[in-house]
């Protein structure tokens, strides 16, 4: 029998790890994410906002063992009976969950998401790569000694197979099933980090009752419509109970994003850093995904990057980061801006403000959407056909109806007062 | 500066001739599939990055188009109650008329691709979309570079991501998909 190590955590208490997990944690490639704040600048704003993708990974692979296990204990007749997973296969795919949950970040660029603009395009889809594709990539090329070649890997789990439940492809095959732990609506990502987060920050806006949607998590069968042929389709969903945790999940995320993500000075930092990096790059692209380049991509951190700011490099925007100068907002939109309200902004900025403003910052996401994502309900009536929870919350239906976008404009310190007075004035002319 | 980016307001006078052109119930899945052909099989450059799910290939971001769609007073969406469920009902608007024309004025191309695409698969419902849609993109994925997969290969990776349809039932859809030249993967010689 394998001993099993745990780790403190702040959020879930005592994580628990095998020997084999132990040596993954401890290769090079994932402490690497140590070296990589889960919130870049956000701590200019909220102190506490200092902790590390490290701590955050090791949470999504705890949380996503325990939906994991949730499911199976709920759903066991459904998964081995209709859709023929054999205890050996539910074992085998939960250690594949594990270990996709816990590397799922290790392709991070530095400053987590403000790098990703400097990633290169992929030739075969002509579009930037996603952190995802690193993710993958290191899995498959670096960490494939410590994966296959492990001496306690009983299972024979092999690299390329916790590599495609992280990608986008086809890959995983029937594994895809378990796709939604990793990334969905009430996946186990953001499930850790809107907790993790909001406990670093000092705020409560991430908090939602996680216990209970692990209580009510379970394979859902979706009603087949009217018109069409075969056997329903099985989701991951929760039993009716979950409901307005799951709400309460959906609310946390837009909280978060309204309050911290999108705060005005943590976009402006975000601004600065990508700025920073392209004059450190030199306008090149990090080192694509490759396994010839892939070593190279992860010298590249937020280590490495804060010594490149010290010495300079990181020009203008470099020196705004060491001197807390960020650019200050000037303007904002409403929350959820009309198309009136973005008409009279870009005529304004276009034909009267030139270069007094700095820079203009969309901020947009969708707190939830409302399609087959969609979080499924089963009713506590045999009755009633699982529903989404879409349809069964108005409250989450309707925050889609009004996605965030905040549209800001900012202008160097010293111009803030003069600019924002003229775009005051100019768009109280346009009204 | 604009949040709507000339490429997402291009997909919005997409949405816009999509709703026109629909025959009838134009929900989230016919929406979301429609455009991954449209991108996918008639090379429309929408720019949406797919990812596949059980329930076929996905981009978030198609629904955030939509929505944007609404507020534009492109479409408007209506929940519609079925005997088992409910779902939503896309339609166009007045203001879809002025959105196909500019999209006309852009490019006097697209409007006929997105016919062809709704003529296609408009008609489908929202399993047999998915199912499609779904051998389409392995098909793609398993004949990229030098792979050199066969129709059978597709059609078993298929079935393990889509348990609940039956192996005839995906064979029939991937037989009526190569018919029309759609399928790069070849049956294997007997």
């Amino acid at each position: 029998m394998q001993r099993t190590y745990e780790l403190r955590c702040p959020v879930h208490g005592f994580i628990p790890f095998s020997a084999w997990e132990r040596d993954i944690i401890n290769h090079p490639a994932f402490q690497r994410l140590r070296r990589i704040r889960q919130l870049a600048w956000t701590d200019y704003i909220y102190p506490g906002a200092m902790h590390s993708r490290f701590e955050h990974s090791l949470g999504v692979m705890h949380i996503a063992s325990k939906l994991f296990d949730a499911i199976v204990h709920r759903s066991d007749d459904i998964l081995k009976n209709k859709l023929g997973f054999s205890d050996g296969d539910l074992k085998r795919d939960k250690q594949i969950v594990r270990l996709a949950a816990l590397l799922h970040d290790t392709g991070h660029s530095p400053f987590s998401h403000a790098g990703e603009e400097n990633f290169p395009v992929d030739p075969l889809t002509n579009k930037h790569f996603k952190h995802e594709a690193y993710s993958a990539a290191v899995i498959r090329h670096v960490l494939k000694d410590v994966i296959d070649g492990h001496g306690q890997n009983d299972l024979k789990i092999t690299a390329d197979q916790v590599a495609t439940l992280l990608e986008k492809g086809s890959g995983a095959g029937r594994r895809t099933f378990w796709k939604e732990i990793i990334d969905g609506q009430m996946d186990a990502d953001r499930m850790d980090y809107l907790l993790r987060d909001s406990h670093h920050i000092g705020v409560r806006y991430g908090q939602y009752d996680w216990q209970r949607l692990l209580n009510t998590i379970q394979i859902v069968e979706m009603p087949v419509q009217k018109g069409e042929e075969g056997s329903p389709e099985s989701r991951i969903g929760v039993s009716e109970g979950g409901v307005h945790a799951a709400e309460a999940l959906v609310l946390a995320r837009y909280y978060m994003f309204t309050q911290v993500y999108f705060h005005k000075t943590r976009v402006a930092y975000d601004h600065h850093i990508r700025h920073a990096l392209k004059a450190i790059l030199h306008g090149e692209a990090f080192p694509p995904p490759t396994p010839e380049r892939i070593v190279a991509y992860l010298k590249w951190d937020d280590w490495h990057v804060l010594g490149r700011l010290a010495d300079g490099e990181g020009g203008e925007h470099g020196d705004r980061i060491r001197n807390r100068d960020h650019y200050r907002e000037v303007y904002h939109t409403s929350e959820n801006q009309s198309v009136r309200e973005q008409n009279q902004l870009l005529t304004v900025v276009k034909n009267h403000l030139g270069n007094l403003v700095a820079a203009v910052e969309p901020s947009e996401t969708s707190a939830y959407k409302l399609d087959n994502s969609d979080i499924w309900v089963v009713s506590d009536d045999e009755m009633r056909s699982a529903q989404k929870l879409s349809q069964c919350s108005s409250v989450v239906k309707n925050l889609n109806k009004n996605p965030i976008n905040i549209v800001r404009l900012y202008a160097r310190r010293e111009r803030a007062e003069e600019t924002r007075a003229k775009v005051a004035e100019l768009l109280k002319e346009s009204l | 500066m604009n949040t709507t980016t000339p490429a997402s307001e291009l997909r919005v006078e997409v949405l816009a001739g999509m709703a026109k052109l629909a025959p009838q119930n134009l929900g989230h899945t016919k929406v979301m599939k429609l455009c991954y052909f449209l991108q996918e099989l008639e090379g429309v450059p929408l720019g949406y990055d797919f990812n596949l799910f059980t329930y076929g290939p996905y981009d978030s971001a198609v629904l955030t188009d939509l929505a944007l769609a609404c507020r534009f007073g492109a479409v408007e969406e209506m929940t519609v109650r079925y005997s088992r469920g409910s779902g939503y009902n896309i339609k166009a608007t007045t203001g879809a008329d002025e959105m196909v024309q500019e999209l006309n004025q852009n490019d006097p191309t697209l409007f006929p691709r997105i016919e062809k695409v709704v003529k296609e698969f408009g008609s489908f419902g929202a399993a047999e979309l998915e199912l499609r849609s779904t051998i389409f993109f392995v098909d793609r994925e398993l004949t990229q570079g030098s792979m050199t997969s066969s129709r059978d290969d597709v059609i078993e990776r298929v079935g393990m991501i889509k348990p609940h349809f039956s192996t005839q039932d995906i064979r029939k859809a991937a037989d009526d998909m190569a018919d029309k030249g759609w399928l790069k993967t070849k049956t294997r010689p007997s």
